[in-house]
């Protein structure tokens, strides 16, 4: 252990001199109370939450330093707690102790993953529990001041991965998971020994272990104990060993359950670090920030009298191939391009990967202009030829753009942004070229900047607004809620369409407080509806990719949810179709945690993208939007089986379906005769503001 | 720990050790598991009436856990086997267990109560 750990306060129920905060989710009362006075007693400050879905709020209002969780319980079980937590924390592992009887293996396999840190047998020893706690919060300030001294390090959850092993002191018999026959080094079979167990322990750390066993047997309950393991390939691995000791009731030893964790990762951390920091993990090639700094080293050292270059370019559609593709293949494309990429640069020069599909390169020290003309035809034709992905080859194309040192600018920060406009305007011009960085590129760049500018002022200038398009059910025709939608009053320039600042606002993060805005105004319209007695409208709320990947997103939903007093169930966040598909795993954890707190999802835009219903079924959603051009093509034979179809679909599914783009008299009578749930369109209502949607219910009132 | 403290309808010696641990904090504890028990039970007679597997093991398992927080043992393990018999959705061995249950937990409750009266 290094020294920062010895200076955490040895008092392990106060941090940073506040007494240390437990969340205790328990649904019975007794139980709960029982932990919250033992530990209370212990100096520790606890919070009780009845069930899981009260837990999952305090969690995000309170951040504990630890959380005890009981595993059956209504509403929200503790596994499912669980995952919502470890959904939503991105850095932090907060330790989860789960409570659980000794016997229920399935329990205890599955509370490990969900995500839980270690589990607390029950019945409870009480005399054990706030040293059991004390143990779990120091783990994890371990990995805490490990996280916090180094930033961005995402080792958290991997050294938090636990093994669990238990010895039968009766029969000698060592039992557990594959983990711990791994960390140990030993092949998992059913009759080891505890000395066989323990027989590649480094010979000087194994008195160590012996002497911690011999003391538990004697009545010290806890073993607790670090050593090193030998292993065939490579370093020793260090590890931590915890263990719980069961007597019988002549006080002998019978058992031990503990668990052994990996520590070496804490002792190379440093170096690690380092290379971390400043490479991809994908191609191992060097990151923007790397890229940045050596841009600048060298153009202290450039020799003015040579011509030097800095080249980005990115992959034409890359993100279609990638949809096509899958996302493991396109992992694979950019890990061939990096090969290559290092194959035909000189080895002098510098490569980096920025971001996504974005490469760079800094060109250095040609003897003249055609000289470095040379090498980027050359690069440039390399790179383009054919990859060879699986069994198949890929033709892609690229757009480059190349800014010169000191010609084009004398920073880093200035030559990366003018050579990534050339790359901008090459691929305007369909992309398959490169192009030089030209002072009039500048032109149609500035309008975007201008734009930008406005948009970064729109907010606090109220130029931003809420719309509203009713919904009505589709037996009744009866108002069912509305879809919000933004618009932008631009003082000169008038009414602009999301469709032109919404990629803005996305480039800039300006959708980040945008995203908020319309969220927030929409959750307290929906309310105010409510209060004046249409208390079942539904409201509507589109997510953008980046609202949707921000990190913040479930806590922002959840203080919405508390602020505007809305019922979950009546918010309704839609996102596209290729933004669930674009990063499938990750997205439905996210949907996950959303639909864990009683929020209803839709997918918007059904049928445009690449997805199959059947796909859809592994996303937690409850709605499917049916896009306006399939309710344009009802007029067909043709257009009329694909609704059909998917209706039927939907239905088998269980998923309820609003059909967008209702115009015509024809199309409502289709869609009732099918069960259609929701409509949504002109026939019933135009995006309105508010006041006009108050007037559309007092005529249509439910 | 004693010979007949297993089949003591509450383990003395558990709640000798919490009120080590929390003192006088022991007494609404323990009065609180008293006031519970009735309404547990009627939640499982319920769930045995109307054959609600999820109720049963809900409910079951509430009076298994804080039975067995404050040592009543006998109770603990007999609502384990009431808990087992909802997973197994057997509502013949349910139904059979539920006379024992009545039984434990009123021992519980008696001796519960006259823990408390020690205070």
């Amino acid at each position: 252990m290094s020294q920062s750990h010895a200076s955490l306060s040895s008092d392990l129920t106060r941090l940073h001199g506040q007494p240390a905060h437990v969340l205790v989710i328990d649904d019975d009362k007794v139980s709960r109370l029982t932990i919250a006075k033992v530990l209370e007693k212990e100096g520790f400050r606890v919070t009780q939450a009845e069930n899981g879905r009260v837990g999952f709020s305090a969690f995000l209002n309170a951040l504990p330093d630890l959380i005890l969780m009981d595993v059956l319980m209504p509403e929200m079980d503790g596994f499912a707690t669980t995952e919502a937590i470890r959904n939503y924390e991105k850095e932090r592992a907060i330790p989860i102790l789960m409570l659980t009887a000794l016997e229920d293996i399935t329990s205890i396999d599955r509370a490990f993953q969900a995500g839980a840190t270690d589990f607390i047998t029950k019945p409870i020893n009480w005399s054990l529990l706030s040293q059991r706690v004390k143990y779990a919060i120091k783990a994890s300030l371990t990995e805490d001041a490990l996280r916090v001294s180094q930033a961005q390090l995402s080792f958290a959850q991997q050294l938090a991965k636990l093994a669990y092993w238990e010895w039968d002191a009766v029969n000698d018999r060592v039992s557990g998971t594959g983990f711990a026959f791994e960390l140990f080094g030993i092949p998992n079979q059913a009759d080891v020994t505890l000395e066989q167990f323990l027989s590649n322990i480094e010979a000087k750390d194994k008195p160590l272990v012996q002497q911690a066993i011999a003391d538990a047997s004697q009545g010290y309950n806890d073993i607790q104990v670090s050593f090193r393991v030998h292993h065939h390939e490579g370093a020793p691995l260090h590890i931590d060993l915890l263990g719980e000791v069961f007597f019988n009731d002549r006080h002998e030893m019978v058992k031990v359950i503990g668990s052994a964790q990996d520590i070496s990762r804490l002792h190379k951390a440093e170096s690690l670090i380092d290379y971390q920091a400043s490479h991809d993990k994908l191609t191992d090639l060097a990151n923007r920030s790397f890229f940045t700094k050596a841009l600048n080293t060298f153009l202290n050292e450039a020799r003015p009298d040579r011509f030097s270059a800095t080249v980005i370019f990115d992959i034409d559609s890359f993100k279609k191939i990638n949809d096509n593709l899958g996302q493991e293949q396109g992992d694979e494309l950019l890990r061939k391009m990096a090969q290559r990429l290092n194959r035909v640069t000189r080895e002098d020069d510098f490569v980096a990967r920025l971001g996504s599909d974005e490469f760079a390169i800094i060109i250095k020290n040609a003897q003249d202009e055609q000289e470095l003309g040379l090498s980027l035809t050359r690069l440039f034709q390399a790179l383009s030829k054919p990859y060879q992905i699986t069994s198949q080859e890929l033709f892609i194309t690229l757009s480059m753009g190349i800014s010169l040192l000191h010609q084009d600018g004398a920073e880093a920060s200035e030559l990366i942004a003018h050579a990534n406009m050339a790359r901008t305007q090459a691929k305007q011009d369909g992309g398959n070229k490169y192009l030089y960085y030209q002072a009039q590129m500048n032109a149609h760049s500035k309008e975007q900047l201008i734009l930008e500018n406005d948009l970064r002022k729109a907010l606090e200038r109220n130029e931003i607004e809420v719309y509203y398009q009713p919904q009505v059910d589709g037996q009744t025709l009866k108002p069912y809620g509305a879809e919000a939608l933004v618009r932008w009053n631009h003082p000169e320039a008038g009414v602009i369409s999301p469709g032109i600042f919404i990629p803005i606002a996305e480039s800039s993060g300006l959708i980040d407080d945008i995203g908020h805005y319309v969220l927030k105004t929409a959750m307290h319209q929906a309310k105010h509806w409510h209060q004046n007695g249409y208390d079942d409208l539904h409201i509507g709320v589109n997510l953008s990719g980046r609202q949707f990947s921000h990190n913040d997103l479930i806590r922002q939903v959840q203080t919405l949810l508390t602020e505007s007093g809305l019922p979950p169930r009546f918010l309704d966040l839609e996102i596209t179709e290729s933004l669930a598909m674009s990063n499938a795993d990750h997205n439905i954890s996210i949907l996950k945690s959303l639909k864990a707190m009683g929020v209803s999802l839709s997918i918007d835009d059904f049928g445009t993208g690449y997805s199959s219903l059947a796909y859809l079924q592994s996303f937690p959603i409850d709605t499917i939007k049916i896009d306006r051009s399939f309710i344009v093509n009802l007029e067909t034979n043709e257009g009329q089986a694909i609704v059909r179809t998917i209706l039927a679909m939907a239905e088998s599914l269980n998923l309820q379906v609003v059909a967008e783009g209702i115009e015509e008299e024809f199309h409502i009578a289709f869609l009732q005769n099918k069960n259609c749930a929701v409509f949504q369109g002109f026939k019933f209502g135009k995006p309105m503001p508010a006041d006009a949607f108050d007037e559309f219910l007092r005529h249509n009132g439910t | 720990m004693t010979e007949h403290a297993d089949d003591a309808p509450l383990d003395l010696n558990n709640l000798a050790m919490l009120k080590d641990l929390i003192g006088d904090d022991l007494k609404p504890i323990v009065e609180g598991f008293a006031a519970q028990i009735p309404l547990l039970l009627r939640q499982i007679e319920q769930a045995l009436e109307e054959q609600e597997a999820a109720d049963l093991i809900l409910h079951a398992h509430t009076l298994k856990g804080s039975s067995a927080n404050v040592g009543a043992r006998p109770l603990a393990d007999v609502a384990a086997q009431l808990e087992q018999a909802g997973k197994n959705q057997d509502w013949h061995q349910a139904d059979a267990l539920l006379t024992r249950t009545k039984v434990e937990s009123e021992k519980a409750r008696v001796a519960s109560e006259a823990f408390i009266a020690q205070f």
